[in-house]
């Protein structure tokens, strides 16, 4: 069932059906109805022909050419038959025609022969039959033979029109009945003649009956109707050749609309498998489309995961930095804490021992004094310019001013090296204890409480807060650190600072937002350095931040920021509720 | 008047038809009819007949044409009892004349040839006329290169069938209408005269006209020769029809000749018995009539004869 062979069929069933078409169409019909018609007009000049003899025979007709106009058509015609003579049939139906159609012309042509002897002889009985009687009028002893004759002529007329069986047998002996009565003389030729052509018309008479019977014999119309027999036959024969090709056209017909059908069907069925991968195809791709986005959504977040384990490995990365940077500095700074730490300890045992002791030279300058009011002039004057010299009263003044400021400056160093001592680890051991954090912000809030109120109004935002396990006074310090930063951050014009606190999922947090300036993107990363610090020199230490962020790491927590340059900074303590003991 | 008028209203409307058809038809009910317009030849062909039948070429060793013994100028025939043909015997038959031969049923004295194109054909071919064969006559005319060509334009080429048709082409030009008595009969009451009249009567009573009757006064029919009486028989003739149909019906019967130019065509009869036109008659009031004419109604009947001569109307 390849298509060749189909197209092999078509082809072969068109060309049954073109074959067919062109055998239907040979038959001509319009050639059948003027064959007809040709046999028809045969028939009607047969049948005038007929009518034309007998009019001659009654002497209607005065000439013979009317029977001889027709013949030239009566044989022209049938040769121009259609098939003649192709078919045979056909050719012996007009061969016996055009036979027959021979014997009557030699028939008609032997009446009109016959016709005209007849006709003379006829009419010279009436010619001689007056002449009798005009002789008879000159001459009565004829009148006898005039009746005679007249007598016979009426019989004789009698017989020809009427047709009698038998001719009168009597009148040639009733004619030479009169012969003996005349000698000679016209009336005897008169009778002779008359007795001749009475012969002669009793004769032809009989002739031309016998003629005109066998014409009417004369197959002519037979033969006619065999023509006629032979073309409707075809007719027929063509009609049922017609019927049965148009069955066959119908049956190839059929058979090509089946094939068209066939390929009709065959061709919908392709369609529908066309239609069918096509679907699966797409169903396919779609499916794919999915797989690939899925494929492409995991890969992504593959992706994201492997990005964020990166983020985060670099920040453990930089918090490791951080820490050994801290390490190394915290050894550096606990070498330098010691070291200053004792001349540090002499130096205020030295500058309180000083005080004391001034205090007690200036208690006696004063006893000295009181009691000057007995010394001599000289020797009082000389005081009086000594001491106006030294300025006396200034430095007793001045004096506690200047060891208070010196002993707030050894404060300030030993606080440094205290600070530096805790950064260090070096610093005092804390204690771990369970404390309530909102204690801690509170005690540390009143502690810079002065400083806050002049920059920006405190907001306290605080949820529940479970105790955690710390060291509560280095958490303060965190604290501290947070606000003092707070502080700073929010600048000149008044600001607003937020403390929130919160728990979730065994966590811990605080954080202090404020609605500063917020820190730059390059300044981010190192905001945990030691000794990093934006404020102007001499105002912060640059410890808070990385002390803040050490302390937060021994709590096993972290410090997350978030900023935005100009909208500040919120830096948010998170830690374990509970303080996971880690193999050190 | 009631019956009166439904008389008139019962027989008038027959009787005025009747007598109509006597009054004003008196001439249709002739039974001889005035020749009719002939029907147009083809002019080159008409040529090429002419031609032709002065042509000595058709005859075998060309000493005769077709003129030779149908002298168109006298009458359509050579004057003689019989004629010498090409082989130097005499035919066998009294030459018919050419003139109104389209008008005649049949040619020949025995009718064997139904149209003139037969009649040329069997004449060329009959070894005492012309005695030449048709494809000898074809090479011939071919041979010439004016007849080629006009053949060739005529007919497309030369062929015995193209010479037979153009020579009766030709013929069917030779007719001769408009004769006195033509005339006569399409209503010209004076173009005969009183006696000639008085002939066509005669030529009606006596039965003259049962057998010569028609456009061509004859042509039309057979008949025997020896009706009434028999005459005596020239020797050596064929015996008529009966040569051609074997019937003993057909012995001495003969075409009848038609009678238009009759008076210029002697002599008569088929065997060329009768040297005038009077003995002509005589034969006929004998043989075939079976009555004695008189003298004066024999001259007249001749005069009335001489009323259907005429001349070739030829074509325009």
């Amino acid at each position: 069932m390849t298509p060749r062979w189909h197209a092999g069929v078509a082809l072969a069933l068109m060309a049954a059906l073109l074959y067919e078409l062109s055998r239907a169409s040979d038959y001509d019909e319009p050639a059948y109805f003027a064959d007809v018609a040709r046999v028809q007009q045969i028939r009607q000049l047969d049948a005038q022909w007929e009518q034309d003899l007998l009019k001659a025979r009654l002497n209607l007709l005065h000439d013979y050419d009317a029977l001889v106009a027709p013949l030239a058509d009566m044989e022209r015609l049938p040769r121009q038959l259609h098939q003649y003579p192709a078919n045979s049939a056909l050719a012996a139906g007009v061969t016996a025609y055009l036979r027959a159609l021979d014997a009557k012309t030699e028939l008609v042509e032997s009446f009109k022969s016959h016709n005209a002897v007849f006709r003379n002889s006829l009419a010279y009985l009436v010619t001689v039959s007056n002449e009798a009687e005009l002789a008879a009028a000159k001459r009565p002893e004829h009148a006898g033979v005039a009746r005679s004759l007249r007598e016979v002529l009426l019989d004789i007329l009698t017989y020809i029109e009427y047709g009698g069986a038998e001719e009168p047998e009597d009148w040639q002996s009733r004619l030479s009945g009169l012969a003996p009565g005349l000698r000679g003389g016209e009336l005897r030729r008169m009778v002779d003649s008359f007795g001749l052509h009475a012969s002669i018309v009793l004769r032809e008479r009989a002739v031309i009956s016998r003629l005109l019977a066998d014409i009417t014999t004369v197959p002519t119309g037979r033969t006619l109707n065999s023509i006629q027999a032979v073309l409707s036959g075809d007719l027929r024969h063509a009609s049922q050749r017609v019927r049965q090709h148009r069955v066959y056209l119908a049956a190839l017909s059929l058979a090509l609309s089946a094939l068209l059908l066939y390929a009709a069907v065959r061709l919908l069925r392709s369609h529908a498998i066309i239609k069918h991968y096509n679907a699966r195809l797409r169903q396919a791709n779609d499916t794919l489309e999915t797989a690939v986005r899925l494929r492409t959504d995991e890969l992504s977040q593959a992706n994201r995961r492997l990005q964020a384990e990166i983020d985060e490995r670099m920040q453990l990365e930089s918090r490791m930095v951080q820490k050994e940077k801290l390490a190394s500095i915290g050894e550096l700074a606990a070498g330098v804490a010691h070291e200053i730490n004792n001349p540090l300890s002499f130096l205020s045992s030295n500058v309180g021992r000083l005080e004391e002791y001034l205090d007690s030279v200036l208690a006696i300058l004063s006893a000295y004094e009181l009691a000057e009011a007995g010394l001599p002039e000289s020797a009082l004057r000389s005081i009086r310019r000594l001491r106006e010299q030294a300025q006396l009263d200034f430095l007793r003044a001045d004096i506690p001013v200047l060891i208070a400021e010196s002993k707030d400056g050894l404060e300030r160093v030993a606080k440094i090296v205290q600070s530096l001592k805790d950064f260090s680890r070096a610093g005092t051991a804390q204690q771990w204890e369970w404390a309530d954090l909102h204690r801690g912000i509170e005690s540390t809030i009143n502690i810079i409480a002065s400083d806050l109120r002049k920059v920006a109004d405190v907001v306290r935002e605080y949820g529940e807060l479970p105790h955690v396990e710390c060291m509560p006074s280095q958490l303060n310090q965190v604290i501290m650190n947070l606000l003092v930063n707070a502080v700073h951050a929010v600048g000149e014009e008044r600001g607003r600072i937020v403390i929130r606190s919160g728990a979730a999922g065994g966590e811990a947090w605080f954080e202090v937002q404020d609605s500063g300036c917020g820190i730059p993107g390059d300044v981010l990363p190192r905001i945990f350095d030691p000794f990093y610090t934006t404020k102007a020199i001499g105002k912060g230490t640059g410890l808070g931040l990385s002390l803040s962020y050490g302390i937060v790491q021994r709590h096993q927590g972290r410090i997350e920021v978030t900023t935005a340059p100009g909208e500040g900074s919120t830096f948010r303590v998170v830690l374990p509720v509970r303080r996971q003991l880690v193999a050190a | 008047m009631n019956k009166a008028k439904r008389l008139c209203w019962r027989w008038g409307a027959p009787g005025l038809l009747v007598v109509s058809a006597m009054a004003s038809g008196a001439w249709i009910s002739e039974p001889i009819l005035p020749i009719p317009a002939a029907a147009p030849q083809d002019p080159a062909r008409v040529a090429l007949g002419r031609r032709l039948f002065s042509d000595r070429r058709l005859s075998g060793n060309g000493t005769v044409s077709c003129a030779s013994c149908h002298d168109v100028s006298k009458g359509g025939m050579d004057g003689g009892v019989r004629s010498m043909g090409s082989s130097g015997r005499l035919t066998a038959f009294n030459t018919p004349t050419v003139l109104n031969a389209a008008l005649n049923f049949r040619q020949f004295w025995n009718g064997r040839a139904t149209t003139l194109e037969q009649q040329v054909g069997m004449v060329v071919e009959n070894p005492v006329e012309m005695g030449s064969r048709w494809p000898d006559v074809v090479r011939k005319v071919a041979a010439d290169s004016d007849y080629r060509r006009a053949f060739e334009s005529a007919y497309g080429g030369v062929t015995r069938a193209s010479i037979e048709n153009a020579l009766a082409s030709y013929e069917r030009t030779l007719v001769t209408p408009d004769s006195r008595f033509d005339r006569y009969l399409k209503g010209d009451r004076d173009a005969i005269t009183v006696e000639e009249k008085a002939g066509y009567l005669r030529f009606k009573q006596y039965g003259c006209v049962s057998c010569h009757q028609g456009v061509n006064v004859g042509g039309n029919m057979f008949q025997k020769y020896g009706v009434v009486a028999e005459p005596p028989l020239v020797k050596g003739m064929e015996l008529g029809r009966f040569g051609i149909t074997g019937n003993p019906r057909d012995m001495h019967v003969y075409k009848v000749p038609g009678l238009r130019n009759v008076a210029r065509t002697a002599p008569y009869l088929h065997d060329g018995s009768a040297a005038t036109l009077d003995q002509a008659i005589d034969a006929m009031f004998r043989f075939q009539l079976g009555r004695a004419g008189s003298v004066e109604d024999r001259k007249l009947i001749a005069a009335f004869l001489a009323t259907l001569n005429a001349e070739p109307a030829g074509q325009p």
